[in-house]
């Protein structure tokens, strides 16, 4: 396994990055997300979101996830989870599932639940997210179809091994 | 003296990436006054709103540069089309050189010249710093001021009719760089 750092974006050179990130690989999403899509979303999106960046040892930037708060479902909602293709692996997705869960907790106490996407059409992710997580509802998000998924916090963390 | 490169107008998604990519690889270089969201926003504006966006090349086919600009103004709802707007006028460091900067001017001016619009008249927003005016007010006139967190910006207005006689009137300056 690499070795990597994971901390939190902080300033514009971070979001510049992260940027540049999200377009290198947003069009891996599916055939139809264009450039125009991932730049529509950064815009929309970006000053309302928390990330958490990956680097590898020279600085280079290999994945990130992004989540917000919802005021309205009172819980955090993860919007984005990108890693390059060498990263991508069942043990890399645990290790940034517990990341996410630690700085939600950090930054929202107060939050019972966790949701998340999963593209409608992705076999694989939807399988993952229900070892841990239980479906809510179909939403349509940039034109497309995704399966919203629900996990409740002190299960999450029980499950993932984290102190409660 | 640098090789000679060229501009060169995106027009497959592949270059509008590379486009979007230069600058946000040297965001800091840019020293927008705004919010990341809002620069991004600018930024991209060329490729969202059917506008052009421009790279320069160096002598080594490496970007080194960006123009872009959108049509209309946003107090008319972007119907004045005759009216453009540059969104980023950026030379990397390295490769600026008056130049190459009047080979933008006059790649920017040809363009507009042949395009269905009739393009009239050239806005753009530039710092408000007295090296910044001394270079723009050369060819364009000051019409507005604004105010940021940041620092200071100026508005400016060139006439097409006005830029392509300045430009040639500077035919033979820039030959002297050749």
């Amino acid at each position: 396994m690499i070795s990597y750092e994971v901390r939190r974006c902080s300033g514009d050179r971070d979001y510049a990055e992260l940027s540049r990130f999200y377009l290198k690989n947003c069009r891996d999403f599916d055939d139809d997300y264009i450039l125009q899509d991932g730049l529509l979303y950064l815009i929309s999106t970006i000053s309302d979101s928390q990330f958490l960046l990956y680097l590898d040892s020279e600085g280079r930037l290999i994945g990130l996830l992004q989540y917000h708060w919802d005021p309205e479902f009172e819980s955090a909602f993860i919007d984005s989870a990108i890693l390059a293709k060498e990263l991508r692996s069942s043990r890399f997705f645990y290790t940034g599932l517990r990341d996410m869960v630690t700085s939600v907790r950090e930054d929202y106490p107060e939050g019972q639940s966790l949701y998340f996407y999963a593209l409608a059409t992705n076999r694989y992710t939807n399988r993952l997210y229900q070892k841990f997580a239980e479906f809510a509802e179909v939403r349509e998000r940039n034109g497309r179809k995704e399966n919203l998924y629900t996990a409740d916090m002190a299960r999450l963390s029980k499950y993932l091994k984290l102190q409660w | 003296m640098p090789k000679s490169g060229h501009f060169s107008v995106c027009r497959t998604m592949l270059q509008e990436h590379r486009y979007i990519d230069f600058l946000l690889a040297r965001y800091d270089e840019l020293n927008l006054p705004y919010s990341f969201a809002v620069s991004l926003s600018y930024l991209a504006s060329p490729l969202l709103m059917g506008g052009t966006a421009i790279l320069c090349y160096d002598g080594n086919d490496e970007v080194c540069g960006a123009l872009s600009y959108i049509h209309g103004t946003g107090e008319h709802n972007y119907e004045d089309r005759d009216i453009i707007q540059i969104q980023v006028a950026y030379l990397a460091d390295s490769s600026r050189s008056t130049r190459r900067f009047y080979e933008g001017l006059r790649f920017l001016t040809n363009r507009l010249a042949g395009q269905e619009e009739n393009i009239q008249e050239i806005r753009f927003w530039a710092s408000g710093n007295a090296r910044t005016r001394r270079l723009f007010c050369k060819f364009a006139e000051p019409v507005a001021a604004a105010q940021q967190p940041e620092g200071p910006l100026d508005g400016y207005r060139v006439y097409m009719k006005q830029l392509q006689d300045y430009l040639n009137k500077r035919a033979h300056v820039v030959c002297q760089f050749e």
